[in-house]
């Protein structure tokens, strides 16, 4: 598949075919769904959002069907023709290796590994980039599509994963997923979240995911799908510098499922108006000294 | 983009009065804030029961001053905050949704159950635009009928008003179902618009019911929920991906018309389809 456009993040509405159906008739190229599992997992007890500074912290905690009743919706999605990313989860590679496969009869267009859930336990597996090399080569060894890993910017040394992950033959990665983070009620003096921390994203994350987009694209030759607090065209031309060929919207649909052919007509009109024929052209610009 | 705004504005507030309703139904007022919004009838907030979980529930009373949410105790949210008392804090964010809208000239309003209470604001706003209104309270049996007593208290004063009671067992009023009241009503009298809240069974029904009639109506739905924002993707219908949080809870007969789920099935707390409605 070509790595370019503007895609729906996994997590957000995509829990359903109709609604991914309804979000890619929206504008978004192509939708992640969110991350499918081997069993049914309810998730975290409410609440499981928050907002801080600007920005959104949730912990839903893998909420799906699991695989076996998330196939009937990836057939709908492939009926009715809306171009798809699987989003897997497993508490081991072999689980989540055996997850994708199941999921790949569905023909997704890629499968996006999840491995960076910050408040779930399989929050651990992109810190350690020899686990992140396990996942990813033993989803690689399982499946024909493509492949993509999905990052965490909690990790000490991002790039180190991110290195991991193409060796073990990951076709792109994606970064970032949340950010670590809590609130506190000063009137109940409490946490407020039901699983107490969570994750941060929206637009207080996006320095972080440009920082974390320059540095992967430095030193990986696979491509970067750009993911973190984009909600506007200036944001989209800002990662697309920064390397991403692809970028993700997740808390940006609070704005309107709208944001993604607005973002891409903004992002067009900058690559037209600076004298670029392509936004292909611009990705990684930055890079340059 | 007002991701504060978008979320509710999550805030913690003291319960000020509690109201025993009937034997079930309990209803928590609390202070508005002079910042935040009042609710429009339909209108439902997430609510934050420390420890256990965090529900919508629809505004059953909004005013400048106060906002009250009735509660029936069905789970362990729910069952926690029917013994909450003044002092007491509870995490809130909203409102939510779509309202229902005034319309017409002669309303009937169905309320199944709990499903009074956004209903109740409802009532008080169609009188406010001088309509004629018919409210139909439905129960298992007399001891559960919501705000019957109010709307009774309310029609001595103001003709425009009626009220008329359906109960399972027939301790009061109609012996039977709401639907089934609703068809005898409609032998006698017509109306320009329905509006209806209850099991989503008796909610079919009496969508079938308005459809023979050519009455338009409004409905409010009800799906699992976990963000109450557009965020999680719990509460989208099939084949539309309408969000009951966002585009709903209250949908118009033309809209349900192309819902295939509505009747029929939802979803559990994992997203996986069920062959149940409440």
């Amino acid at each position: 598949m070509e790595i370019k456009g503007y895609w729906l993040a996994s997590g957000i509405l995509g829990v359903t075919a109709s609604v991914l159906r309804r979000v890619h008739e929206s504008g978004a190229d192509v939708v992640v769904t969110k991350s499918i599992g081997p069993v049914p997992r309810v998730g975290h007890p409410g609440p499981i959002c928050t907002s801080s500074h600007g920005g959104l912290i949730n912990a839903v905690g893998l909420t799906n069907p699991g695989i076996d009743a998330f196939l009937d919706e990836l057939h709908r999605l492939g009926e009715w023709g809306v171009p798809f990313v699987l989003s897997v989860f497993g508490r081991s590679p072999q689980e989540a290796a055996s997850v994708a496969s199941r999921g790949v009869e569905a023909k997704p267009l890629a499968i996006e590994l999840n491995l960076s859930c910050p408040h779930a336990e399989i929050g651990q597996v992109a810190h350690d980039p020899d686990l992140t090399f396990q996942y990813v080569r033993a989803v690689k060894d399982a499946v024909d599509c493509p492949v993509f890993a999905k990052l965490t910017p909690n990790a000490s040394d991002i790039t180190s994963v991110g290195r991991a992950a193409e060796r073990a033959g990951a076709d792109a990665v994606v970064a970032i997923n949340t950010v670590r983070a809590m609130r506190i009620d000063i009137v109940q003096r409490r946490p407020i979240l039901g699983n107490l921390v969570g994750g941060l994203s929206g637009p207080p994350v996006f320095p972080i995911a440009v920082r974390a987009v320059y540095d992967l694209y430095a030193s990986l030759s696979v491509p970067i799908i750009g993911v973190g607090g984009v909600t506007t065209w200036q944001d989209a031309v800002e990662m697309h510098l920064a390397g991403a060929s692809a970028i993700e919207i997740g808390t940006g649909v609070l704005s309107g499922l709208d944001v993604f052919s607005r973002v891409r007509e903004g992002v067009m009109t900058y690559v037209q108006e600076t004298g670029f024929s392509d936004i292909a052209d611009i990705v990684g610009l930055a890079q340059r000294r | 983009m007002d991701i504060e705004l978008s979320t509710g504005r999550p805030r913690s507030v003291a319960i000020s009065r509690v109201v025993r309703e009937n034997i079930r139904d309990v209803t928590l007022f609390f202070r508005r804030q002079p910042d935040s919004p009042t609710a429009a009838p339909g209108q439902f907030f997430m609510v934050w029961v420390p420890d256990v979980d965090e529900i919508p529930l629809s505004a059953s009373w909004s005013d400048d001053e106060h906002i009250g949410l009735t509660v029936r105790p069905v789970g362990e949210a729910t069952q926690r905050l029917v013994r909450m008392r003044p002092g007491d804090y509870i995490g809130i964010r909203g409102p939510f949704g779509r309202s229902f809208s005034v319309t017409g000239d002669a309303a009937i309003v169905v309320g199944g159950g709990v499903g009074m209470a956004p209903l109740r604001p409802l009532v008080y706003a169609l009188l406010a635009s001088l309509k004629q209104v018919t409210v139909l309270i439905a129960a298992r049996t007399r001891d559960e009928l919501l705000f019957h007593d109010e709307m009774l208290r309310i029609a001595e004063s103001d003709s425009r008003l009626r009220t008329q009671v359906a109960t399972d067992d027939g301790s009061l009023g109609f012996h039977g179902l709401a639907t089934d009241c609703l068809t005898a009503l409609l032998e006698q009298q017509t109306a320009d618009v329905i509006y209806a809240c209850g099991p989503e069974r008796m909610m079919y029904e009496v969508y079938r019911i308005a459809l023979r009639h050519e009455i338009p109506i409004q409905l409010s739905l009800e799906r699992y929920m976990k963000c109450g924002c557009g965020l999680c993707g719990s509460c989208a219908l099939d084949p539309t991906g309408h969000l009951v949080c966002l585009d709903g809870p209250v949908f118009t007969g033309s809209t349900l018309a192309s819902i295939v789920e509505f009747g029929k099935y939802s979803r559990d707390a994992t997203g996986a389809r069920i062959d149940e409605i409440r």
